[in-house]
């Protein structure tokens, strides 16, 4: 029996006391949008994924789906409660008002919508995150006939969406794919090709499924710049004949579209989320964007699903974190070593042990420091759409350089925390009755998805750094830069703000020999990225846990903020001193990596 | 038809209680919420309104922090609220004249309320209001619905369940009921954000507050706990039974 409560407080505290997030986004059209309201949204979405998705995540992994004669078929409880999230109109938050979706902003429906969901129930939330993946980059890129037939359904949920990048030779070289889309003479498509590893490629939670499928034109150059993006529905509309779909019914074809799946992947964890081989065999499609021009769309998509899977990585370890927590409340075993607790029972409450305390609190702290970083980067990525550049361009800039470090050290953190929570339950924690163990085997995921973390690595230090010209990281400098040097004389911050600011030096200095060595010798670079990748990782959630003491100083004698700056505390002294041997590590270079003779591994 | 349910904001059910100079400190309580069997109700007024139409007016009579329930009450459908202000109204027979001039105001005829609330449990709020609107009070009901010009309200009674039949103006206090007050939808909370809460006073329901002919006299705490007693081995046995029968009365 697994326990979860959504940590609405938690970001309670982050949106209106930390972040200011209603007055961040004054002016982005969002006017009706105010603290009350997004109160109401986090208590009424927390209420949902408890009632409704909680109770069917541990179903789901124990009955999971059913692969049968090319269909999918869900647990009926899956139906039933993705009904619910369309009917109570859940799963529309992030999209916009003329869809029918309810237009909030990123920070509640991409950051607390995700981690609520894949709280509750991790295999239920990809489903519609998925979708409104779709929906944006075809509401953004697509079409009109396309937007205006395929959008509503896609907010609402009743239409289903994947993205079909990966094919048997080709992962991450996406350049190599061999999916063929030859043209008709009514502007519409002709999609061949397989596709592997498709997240909810087949399902029967949804009437129909929409694919967006990266494929080859003729006449396009070689590699990832002749890659076009294209819409292929499971079944086509049943009065569409040629061209496009303006004006015509809903009805379907009963037929499929070409469109068939040959398979369902045997998985680690998320037993109820498919992972399809889809065929698609002259199917009709139709292109969204440029010809040619997939690729930057399809980024889209996947910046975005970077994003959502970093939390997912957060969204486990907290929901792991809280049966953690709770069994070990229940448990007593051993007495204190400086004295017996508890005289009248048999052993104390495991909490009196040190290195229980040490488990809970990593995983605590590091679960909250992420959070606050997740929030702040949904409040960038609605700044992103200002018009005011002073605003926008350092959203952007921001957003691109904290886009593969959520993706990767939230994940990274998610599969440590709940391999913690594991060992703070001993050998509970083994047991699946406790639900930790199916926490430990859904998320392992994460670190693979959307680009392993070594790639999320590599983006961030060969690509995001360098971006024009360093700007990026200029961005992130300027305001940290700012906070330490307006803290550095306030004596209580002392202890949060020196260890920030030796942090921000050694991160300065650290890139600034990756980019050097990295010019003369790329696997200098390559060989030091995921502990780059970690180093910042740490120096981001220093500067959070930095900034929510700051605000906790002002209300010290209240439990809340009192256990907020312990926390900070324990941050800077037994987690923080990891950069330590990171960048030691980095330093060290590629040569105890690439002097290793192959042919003895 | 006008549904009127009458609704209190207590300490939540898990919210942590402290108690300062002998009173529940309620600046410490962490969360408020909606009382449980005023959810009940609440539920029932929903169901009501579903079956048989009319407006719902949720009414509560507390501080300025219960237009957080009331809107909480809209997202799931209430469609008028009022906040009376309490102005430190603490007797039980002032807060019954206020919400009874609030409902008569409303014009409402079928009115639901919980049982008892949660945090003081007195049980005399239905009752009370009933007497001064002139209306029938059916108490301890767990279902209601509407039949030709009046209700049928359904309840356990010590020896199987009651069917009870009533004309208006008609008075209902939940026990559990049927259905769990159902969670509010998107579209709830969004047209509940836009929704006006009238905040009236006593003077606005012409009832006059006079002195209160209830004081509290003193107050003292719990008797603390006797210390558990631990007996071992089979011996013990004539030992336990006697406590059991003489001093805890247990057998």
């Amino acid at each position: 029996m697994t326990v979860w409560e959504p940590p609405i407080r938690e970001y309670d505290f982050l949106f209106n006391e930390v972040f200011n997030a209603i007055e961040s986004i004054e002016g982005l059209g969002f006017e009706d949008f105010d603290a009350d309201y997004l109160a109401m949204l986090t208590e009424g979405w927390g209420m949902h994924a408890k009632e409704v998705w909680l109770p069917i995540n541990e179903l789901g992994d124990k009955v999971g789906l059913k692969f049968e004669d090319g269909n999918i078929s869900m647990p009926q409880e899956f139906k039933d409660a993705y009904r619910k999230g369309i009917d109570e109109g859940w799963l529309a938050t992030a999209c916009k008002p003329e869809h029918g979706g309810m237009g909030v902003p990123t920070f509640f429906s991409s950051v607390t919508w995700s981690e609520f969901g894949t709280s509750a129930c991790m295999a239920l939330s990809v489903l519609p995150a998925l979708s409104i993946g779709v929906y944006e980059v075809l509401t953004s890129n697509g079409r009109q006939d396309l937007v205006d037939y395929f959008a509503p359904s896609l907010a609402s949920g009743e239409l289903a969406g994947t993205m079909c990048l990966t094919e048997p030779h080709a992962g991450t070289d996406l350049g190599i794919i061999t999916t063929r889309a030859e043209p008709e003479d009514d502007g519409s498509y002709r999609i061949s090709g397989t596709k592997i590893f498709i997240t909810y490629g087949e399902h029967d939670m949804t009437d129909n499924i929409v694919h967006l499928v990266l494929a080859k034109a003729p006449g396009g150059p070689e590699g990832t710049r002749g890659i076009s993006l294209f819409l292929v529905p499971k079944y086509l509309p049943a009065e569409w004949e040629s061209g496009g779909v303006e004006g015509i019914s809903h009805d379907l074809v009963p037929e499929h579209n070409g469109v068939t799946c040959s398979g369902s992947e045997e998985k680690m964890g998320l037993h109820a989320s498919p992972t399809c081989v889809m065929n698609f065999d002259d199917s009709v499609g139709w292109l969204v964007g440029p010809l040619h021009g997939g690729m930057p769309l399809m980024f889209q998509m996947m910046n975005r699903e970077r994003l959502a899977t970093g939390i997912m990585g957060l969204g486990l370890a907290e929901i792991a974190y809280q049966n953690a927590l709770a069994w070990s409340r229940d448990r007593r075993q051993g007495r204190d070593l400086r004295g017996i607790r508890d005289p009248n029972k048999p052993a104390d409450n495991i909490l009196v042990h040190p290195d229980v305390r040490r488990m809970l609190l990593e995983a605590k702290v590091n679960n909250e420091g992420c959070r606050a970083l997740a929030v702040w980067t949904g409040i960038l990525i609605d700044q992103m759409n200002s018009d005011d550049p002073e605003v926008a361009e350092p959203a952007e800039a921001l957003v691109a350089l904290f886009t593969p470090i959520i993706k990767a050290h939230f994940t990274d953190l998610g599969c440590e925390t709940c391999s913690t929570c594991m060992q703070v339950m001993g050998g509970a924690g083994y047991c699946s009755e406790f639900g930790v163990e199916q926490f430990y085997r859904d998320v392992r995921i994460s670190k693979i998805w959307e680009g392993t973390n070594g790639i999320q690595a590599l983006d961030l230090a060969g690509r995001k750094i360098t971006q024009n010209m360093g700007k990026n990281l200029r961005h992130l400098m300027w305001p940290l830069t700012e906070f330490i040097e307006k803290n550095r004389d306030i004596p209580e911050m002392g202890e949060f703000n020196k260890p920030l600011h030796q942090g921000v030096r050694g991160l300065q200095q650290i890139t600034l020999l990756m980019i050097a060595e990295g010019m003369a010798n790329p696997h200098f670079l390559a060989a030091g990225a995921t502990d780059y990748c970690r180093y910042f990782g740490n120096v981001l959630l220093g500067y959070m846990w930095a900034k929510m003491a700051k605000v906790c100083l002002e209300r010290q004698g209240e439990p809340f903020y009192d256990a907020k700056l312990a926390s900070a505390r324990f941050f800077f002294k037994r987690i923080y001193p990891e950069t330590i041997s990171l960048a030691a590590k980095i330093q060290s270079g590629p040569k105890t990596l690439m002097d290793y003779p192959a042919e003895m591994f | 038809m006008g549904i009127a349910v009458l609704l209190k904001q207590v300490p939540d059910t898990t919210a942590k209680i402290s108690v300062s100079g002998d009173r529940v400190d309620e600046t410490a309580v962490s969360k408020w919420s909606m009382s449980p069997y005023d959810e009940y109700a609440l539920e029932a007024a929903l169901q009501l309104k579903e079956a048989g139409g009319g407006d719902i007016v949720a009414i509560t009579c507390g501080p300025i922090r219960a237009t957080k329930m009331l809107t909480d009450a809209a997202a799931v459908g209430v469609d008028n609220l009022i906040l009376i202000q309490d102005e430190g109204v603490t007797d039980s027979t002032h807060v019954q004249s206020l919400l009874a001039a609030a409902v008569k105001r409303s014009g409402s005829d079928v009115v639901l309320c919980g049982k008892q609330a949660a945090d003081t449990n007195g049980g005399s709020t239905g009752p009370g209001v009933s007497h001064l609107i002139g209306a029938a009070c059916v108490g301890m009901i767990s279902e209601v619905y509407a039949e030709g010009d009046g209700f049928i309200a359904l309840r356990a009674s010590p020896t199987g369940n009651e069917r009870v039949e009533v004309s208006r103006p008609c008075l209902f206090t939940f026990d559990k009921g049927a259905t769990e007050l159902r969670r509010p939808n998107v579209r709830g909370i969004m047209m509940a954000k836009k929704k006006q809460i009238e905040t009236v006073t006593s003077d606005d329901l012409g009832v006059a507050i006079g002195t209160s002919s209830v004081s509290l006299q003193s107050h003292s705490p719990p008797p603390v706990k006797p210390p558990g007693q631990k007996f071992e081995g089979a011996d013990s046995v004539p030992v336990v039974v006697a406590k059991l029968r003489d001093e805890a009365n247990v057998i």
